[in-house]
């Protein structure tokens, strides 16, 4: 089995998710009866079952040195920052700035702090642009996918 | 059952319909838009399937199957490229040729690489095409004869197979698939009709959508990893690629390449039908081959064009494979086949036992449609190549930065809904900690998938006879023995190796 420094931490959250899940399912039992809750407590058995076995795994294997974990940081810090932070952002904004604003902020934001090295700022945002606005054509126009407005316009 | 005759006949019927004017636009159409998305890292064949899925709403049946199933071997394909020239696999059956097709690359070989990919493919696409219209009639008959005990059976081993093959560790794989049956079963459950596991949000009653999970699992970690890289530049080393323009290999190459090919073709054809194996497996299995029928298996690693030849026809023919389980008994075999499923259901299409009886043109024009495209996917290489080299030195932040807009608008796009946007994110988190981990996120999707169908007729067979009832009938008995030897092989595999040793 390869072995993560991460596997003891996701163990214990899925070991603990598990019994969530299995709470919640025992839990049907009472409001809708064995039809509903059935399934969800067996899916929810063999989960815990699975997770402890995964923890059991992931214990008797040596924990991962400072190095390692050091790495780990900097590549979830790397991603976190420059990848899913923003699209947080974008996801949050999306409703009140509407499409075209929230998307072309957004790229251009991505695009010019995932730049390898300066640039003009007025370059990522002409990316940003284009990308927002291609995106726009494609799926407003040809897909006809009616795109979020801006609330903050009325 | 329908005899050889018949099936020449039906299969040549579908290829007439797939070759009127709209279907082979439409198979143009998704061979060049499978081929762009799976050269775009971080996209892959599931990812990019499920993004192109908007694009079929509101088009006839057969132009939105033929024009998925063009996305889906032209996606294939693309990996390929960014394999050759990037060392950067678009998907993992794809590992090897990044192996070696990249050392080929650096050797000036880029082109013979690439040609020999592209053949290679398109003969294996069109013998699993073959084989596949000999075999699936056959087997929809067989099907037939399921009922709701044999179809919980194979669910059970579909899903035990894609869980033991597709994981380094089996308890992995084991975990993985149960978190799919859990988020499956969030929404209002269409037996009973309570709501389970909404806690008040609206937008959970209807489920969560597989194709939103798809995209977030699959193509955002694969970006967090670029990102991760993030001071690498643009995404294409510089460095002599040879004569890109020359993708015509030489007698050498062929000689070399024709047994691999068509080994590979069989081998991806047969390890593509067993679900979860698909073509990851396929290609490691003709790779292994290769090298230990290779007179010199000592340039294996070094640019050997057999490593190319016979992984590459593998994982294209593990695509004709990997459609039997779905076409004949509704069940995807793959996270791909997952998706397509999907397709199918937007059209109003159930694949399985009845579609050769209800759907059959639709479903012989599918088939037929693997031979056009594989054709349209041949030629299209020659002038896609140049146009593949330019996007692949766009730079790293242009194309993350698309991707993720593409993903957002993509998913946003399939309900209109702004809460199957936090969907995606949360899909990505948890898909990028698997990534970590290494826990394969097929399964989940895979489960994701079956789980009502599986619930549903689990449930009518407890109701039938309890559970004893899988102890009577000889199939459903016969498919649990399987499931249980998955699950027991890993151990008896580690017993064996550890008395040998």
């Amino acid at each position: 089995m390869g072995a993560s420094v991460l596997d003891r931490p996701v163990a214990v959250a899925l070991t603990a998710a598990g019994l969530v899940y299995f709470w919640l399912a025992s839990r049907l039992l009472v409001s809708d009866g064995p039809g509903s809750a059935l399934f969800p407590m067996a899916v929810g058995a063999v989960w815990v079952g699975g997770s402890v076995r995964y923890l059991l795994g992931a214990w008797l294997r040596p924990a991962g040195d400072r190095g390692a974990w050091a790495e780990l940081g900097r590549e979830v810090r790397q991603a976190t920052v420059y990848l899913l932070l923003p699209l947080a952002c974008y996801l949050a904004l999306l409703p009140w700035l509407g499409y075209p604003a929230a998307t072309w902020g957004c790229a251009a934001w991505m695009i010019r702090t995932l730049s390898e090295r300066p640039r003009h700022p007025l370059v990522p945002m002409a990316q940003g642009a284009l990308v927002a606005g291609v995106l726009y054509l494609v799926f407003g126009g040809l897909l006809g996918v009616a795109l979020p407005r801006a609330a903050l316009a009325g | 059952m329908a005899s050889g005759v018949d099936t020449l006949a039906a299969l040549y019927g579908g290829l007439l319909t797939a070759l009127s004017p709209g279907n082979l636009l439409a198979c143009l159409a998704g061979a060049f838009l499978g081929q762009l998305v799976g050269i775009v890292p971080g996209i892959g064949p599931v990812g990019g399937i499920a993004l192109l899925l908007p694009m079929i709403y509101g088009q006839e049946p057969v132009a939105a199957l033929i024009m998925l199933a063009g996305i889906y071997y032209g996606a294939m394909y693309g990996g390929t490229v960014t394999s050759v020239l990037m060392k950067i696999p678009g998907e993992n059956s794809s590992v090897l040729t990044a192996l070696e097709g990249y050392e080929m690359a650096r050797a000036g070989r880029a082109g013979a690489a690439l040609g020999i990919a592209a053949f290679g493919s398109f003969i294996a696409g069109n013998v699993g095409m073959l084989l596949l219209a000999l075999f699936i009639v056959p087997l929809s008959a067989v099907a037939v004869g399921f009922g709701s005990v044999e179809y919980a059976a194979l669910m059970c081993f579909a899903l035990s197979a894609v869980s033991v093959l597709a994981a380094e560790a089996a308890v992995k794989g084991l975990i993985s698939a149960v978190m799919g049956l859990a988020l499956a079963t969030v929404g209002l459950d269409s037996g009973t009709g309570a709501l389970r596991f909404t806690f008040g949000i609206p937008e959970l009653v209807e489920g969560i959508d597989f194709v939103v999970v798809a995209i977030g699992l699959f193509a955002l970690p694969e970006l967090c990893a670029i990102v991760e890289r993030r001071g690498a530049g643009a995404l294409l080393e510089r460095h002599g690629y040879g004569r890109l323009r020359d993708l015509w290999p030489s007698v050498a190459d062929w000689r070399r390449s024709a047994w691999p090919i068509a080994r590979g073709s069989l081998i991806g054809f047969a390890t593509g039908v067993l679900p979860g194996a698909g073509a990851t497996i396929a290609a490691f299995l003709s790779y292994g081959a290769e090298k230990r029928l290779s007179r010199r298996p000592e340039a294996f690693g070094r640019g050997a064009i057999e490593g190319v030849a016979g992984p590459e026809s593998a994982n294209n023919g593990a695509v004709a494979g990997s459609l039997v389980p779905m076409l004949a008994f509704g069940i995807p075999g793959s996270a791909t086949t997952a998706i397509l499923l999907t397709g199918f259901t937007i059209v109003g299409i159930q694949p399985g036992p009845r579609l050769f009886v209800d759907h059959g043109p639709v479903a012989w024009a599918l088939i037929a449609s693997m031979l056009v495209g594989n054709l349209i996917l041949l030629l299209l290489n020659v002038p896609l190549i140049g146009l593949s080299v330019q996007l692949l030195r766009l730079p790293a932040n242009v194309m993350v930065a698309t991707v993720v807009m593409v993903a957002a608008v993509g998913v946003f796009s399939l309900r209109t809904s702004l809460f199957d946007l936090w969907v995606l994110l949360l899909s990505g988190v948890v898909g990028y900690v698997m990534h970590k981990v290494r826990m394969p996120a097929a399964p989940l999707l895979l489960s994701l998938v079956l789980a009502p169908l599986f619930e549903r007729n689990l449930r009518r067979s407890l109701e039938l006879g309890g559970a004893p009832i899988f102890l009577e009938r000889p199939v459903a008995l016969a498919l649990l023995a399987l499931s249980l030897a998955i699950w027991l092989w890993p151990v008896v595999a580690r017993l064996l190796a550890r008395r040998a040793r």
